[in-house]
């Protein structure tokens, strides 16, 4: 990757958090939750592509990187029906 | 590639990923999970308690703003560096890295304030839950943030030396992990909540 | 002990003690390991004593109140799967054996090694520590629940708790180094010829039970600091009244806790089939589907846990999940076990001592294993939790993963380690009263477990129903001191043979893994010649052959025959 890439995606960066601030401020629906947390993903993505080489890397470092992911996506949801929606347990 | 690394490719069988950055990709594997696990405790908790709202509310906007890009400019500046490497310029390299220690350091300092000024406003860890999982997540990072300026200093020191200049990638990879934390921090504790 | 090959003079700390070489860091390990399994043994005696003889002052200890009671039983468990399953199976076997059979010259990362063995060491001392602090030692269970474990005045332990999360904390974090090394050192440094399908199953499985590891404590880490924060800042993460949820530990506990007796499991499998191959004269029934097989359990064994919290007020629908996917796992397990049985079948079997412990591993494991379907089965196990029918199951899987399998490895690979051969008359005995006593204790406590007896419990003379069970307590006991006598032999056998063993030849078992190659001890390096290997390492009885065996880095040009993978 070029120095000038790493500069764009940079500047991409910046407009986002600036897009996601703004966001936060005037938006006051669900859609505009959703909306932050998309463009933390995109942000995200883009840092672990470009600045972390991931899409050039080995294809089996992705797969095992997006495991742990995986799962801590199964503890989330196997956790929901019990700490999320909890009925009368005192405190909750 | 270094002479240690010639020499294992005459004696093993030929790796897929260079050792140093696969070490470096594992231990990111667990930190991803340590980390992880953090966050699906605050999420669950989060979700579980609307009432956090108000809380989370007193957040300080600002300095997470900049903070966030006080970070984003120093994964700039690492990713940089690492360019600069692979460019055979050490010096440019050890510029650029110096910048993103300073640029570390802002963030710590820029924690502290914030840190301060919520402990004066009676903003304690003790105040409720959400404080208490705030300064958890928000510490962790900061001990992260901590341990990625000793290692990047570590290097520094190497590479001024002309030893390890591998390394730069592998402690960059680092780095931009923690930044990475730090983009899905932003938004959970600081926008979130003003929507 | 050992010989180094170049001239490469260290000193006595930086041979032995602050050393890099993974066949030391493997030997630490094992060494701190083995002391500690006394240290649990001598708590196991003592809780005993205790059970069968209430209120009577135990030989060597002193009176038993219920608090020591609790510590006694946690800290038992907590010693029992960290500081002797861990460090033994998988950080010692691990890191000794796998550079060695896959023909590299030490690990990946060898001072990163070496920092983990010394968290590992450090790790231990806080533990020992929590022994001595005013309060006492941890009290709450191994599984450390809040509330009670949450706040110090629920136990009235204060230091204690803290040390102890403290030191398993340390306890992870030394597993994590090692886990690093072990994947790297397996796909980075594999000697020419060595692809991953040819590749002895031990280190199929050391890799597979860290990713397990990796990938499953990070939640229970978080967790750990937020219990940390409870017990010394007073924050309420766990506490009902301050918005927090004890359940959230119990998931984080258990979502690591289940894959963790996998952790223990697959490196115990491991030497098992070493072992049984080499003393069946048989390659290994089903080498692949042995591998899919890990690869399926330890994928599932990640969404079994909540089968530890059918009784905890969990989601009904969540317990049905965990049940079906409970039972699921059943299935990859009993093909491996098969695939060693078929192994067995028309071999050649020579009883030597790591073949018995081996065997014994397998027969015991697998009681273990079928009275794990009881428990995973919600229905029957809303009747059986915290009783000792859990007990017994988790006994008659964990005693023989643990210490079947790590007396195997030792039997096995001892000639290596130090050069000389151990006593097979010894290895006999202590092999006898082993399998013997540890069934002595167990099965009365699948008795009195159906009928009921609770668990953690300090006195059973107190609970009228309890009483008719006494006299299997005191069976269960006479069975623990028998076991923990037994062991005499062994210590004997292991430190006799070191100085009076017969002289070890490079290759005392015609084995065909790599390690079977290097002197015996390995010097510092390992091979004096660089092997290049040809095929997999289970070429044994093959019909061809002059030999029964056939070592993985012998050329096909002197090797008649059939050529394998």
């Amino acid at each position: 990757m070029s120095r000038k890439s790493y500069i764009n995606i940079y500047v991409i960066l910046l407009v986002s958090v600036l897009v996601s601030a703004l966001l936060s401020y005037f938006g006051h629906t669900k859609l505009a939750l959703v909306g932050i947390f998309t463009v933390a993903l995109i942000k995200a993505t883009l840092v672990l592509a470009f600045y972390m080489h991931l899409k050039t890397e080995q294809r089996w470092v992705r797969w095992m990187l997006g495991s742990a992911v995986a799962c801590l996506v199964i503890l989330f949801v196997g956790l929901i029906p019990d700490i999320v929606h909890v009925y009368g347990r005192m405190g909750g | 590639m270094s002479e240690a690394q010639a020499a294992t490719m005459d004696r093993y069988e030929v790796p897929s990923v260079v050792t140093g950055r696969m070490g470096m990709w594992w231990f990111l594997a667990s930190e991803i999970v340590i980390f992880g696990g953090a966050l699906v405790c605050y999420l669950l908790s989060r979700w579980h308690h609307p009432d956090w709202a108000e809380s989370a509310a007193h957040t300080n906007e600002v300095i997470g703003l900049i903070n966030t890009v006080v970070l984003l400019t120093s994964s700039l500046t690492m990713v940089l560096a690492h360019d600069a490497i692979h460019h055979a310029q050490p010096k440019r390299a050890l510029r650029l890295m110096g910048v993103t220690v300073l640029l570390g350091v802002c963030f710590l300092g820029l924690k502290a304030l914030e840190y301060t000024h919520e402990i004066q406003e009676g903003y304690t860890p003790l105040k409720n839950l959400f404080w208490s999982y705030y300064y958890f997540l928000t510490g962790l990072h900061a001990l992260h943030i901590v341990a990625g300026l000793v290692a990047i200093v570590t290097v520094m020191r190497g590479l001024a030396k002309g030893k390890n200049s591998q390394r730069v990638e592998y402690v960059g990879i680092y780095w931009h992990f923690v930044d990475v934390v730090w983009i899905f921090l932003f938004p959970l504790l600081y926008l979130a909540p003003k929507i | 002990m050992y010989y180094t090959q170049q001239e490469h003079h260290v000193g006595f700390w930086r041979r032995y003690l602050f050393s890099t070489d993974h066949k030391t860091i493997g030997l630490q390990y094992m060494i701190t390991g083995l002391f500690m399994a006394l240290l649990g043994g001598y708590l196991a005696y003592v809780f005993r004593m205790q059970l069968a003889y209430p209120n009577e002052s135990v030989p060597g200890y002193g009176p038993v109140g219920p608090d020591a009671y609790n510590a006694l039983v946690t800290m038992h468990g907590t010693i029992m799967i960290f500081w002797v399953a861990m460090p033994i199976l998988v950080s010692g076997f691990g890191n000794y054996l796998v550079p060695l059979m896959l023909g590299a010259d030490d690990m990946a990362f060898p001072r990163l090694n070496m920092c983990s063995y010394w968290t590992f060491l450090v790790s231990t001392l806080v533990l020992l520590a929590s022994f001595f602090v005013p309060g006492g030692a941890m009290s709450g269970g191994w599984t450390a629940y809040p509330p009670l474990s949450a706040r110090m005045d629920y136990t009235g332990v204060e230091w204690g708790g803290t040390l102890w999360i403290l030191a398993v904390a340390l306890e992870f974090a030394s597993a994590f180094m090692g886990g690093i090394n072990i994947l790297a050192t397996t796909l980075n440094m594999r000697t020419k010829g060595m692809t991953l399908y040819r590749m002895p199953i031990f280190v199929w499985m050391q890799n597979a039970a860290n990713l397990i590891f990796m990938f499953s404590v990070g939640p229970l880490v978080a967790g750990a600091l937020m219990l940390l924060a409870d017990r010394t800042l007073g924050t309420g993460f766990f506490m009902p009244q301050q918005g927090g949820d004890p359940l959230l530990w119990q998931h984080l506990f258990w979502f690591f806790g289940h894959p963790e007796v996998y952790v223990l499991l697959l490196p115990s499998l491991g030497m098992v089939a070493e072992v049984i191959t080499n003393f069946a004269r048989k390659p290994i029934f089903g080498y692949r589907m042995i591998i899919y097989s890990v690869m399926a359990s330890g994928i599932l064994s990640f969404i079994v846990w909540a089968h530890h919290q059918f009784v905890s007020g969990i989601n009904p629908r969540l317990a049905v999940g965990f049940s079906i996917t409970t039972i699921l796992i059943s299935v990859p397990f009993a093909i491996i076990v098969f695939s060693f049985l078929a192994t067995l079948w028309r071999g050649s079997i020579q009883f030597k001592t790591p073949m018995l412990f081996a065997l014994g591993m397998l027969a015991e494991f697998l009681i273990g294993g079928v009275t794990g379907i009881h428990l995973g089965t919600t229905a029957t196990d809303i009747y059986l939790h915290d009783t000792y029918f859990v007990v017994a199951h988790f006994h008659y899987t964990m005693f023989p993963v643990t210490f079947f399998g790590l007396f195997t490895g030792i039997y096995y690979w001892y000639p290596k380690m130090f050069g000389r051969m151990m006593s097979e008359k010894l290895g006999w005995l202590h092999f006898a009263v082993t399998f013997v006593a540890f069934n002595v204790i167990f099965i009365p406590l699948f008795r009195y477990g159906l009928a009921g007896h609770q668990r953690r419990i300090y006195d059973p003379s107190l609970f009228e129903n309890l009483v008719p069970f006494q006299h299997l307590h005191v069976i269960a006991t006479i069975g623990t001191i028998a076991l923990l006598l037994g062991q005499i032999p062994f210590i004997l056998n292991f430190f006799g043979s070191m100085k009076w063993g017969k002289k070890a030849e490079r290759n005392p078992w015609n084995a065909n893994t790599l390690e079977w190659q290097t002197p015996s001890p390995p010097g510092h390096g390992n091979f004096d010649v660089i092997p290049t290997v040809y095929r997999w390492p289970y070429e044994y009885s093959a019909p061809d052959r002059e030999e029964d065996w056939c070592p993985q880095s012998l050329a096909p040009a002197t090797a008649k025959g059939v050529k394998h993978v």
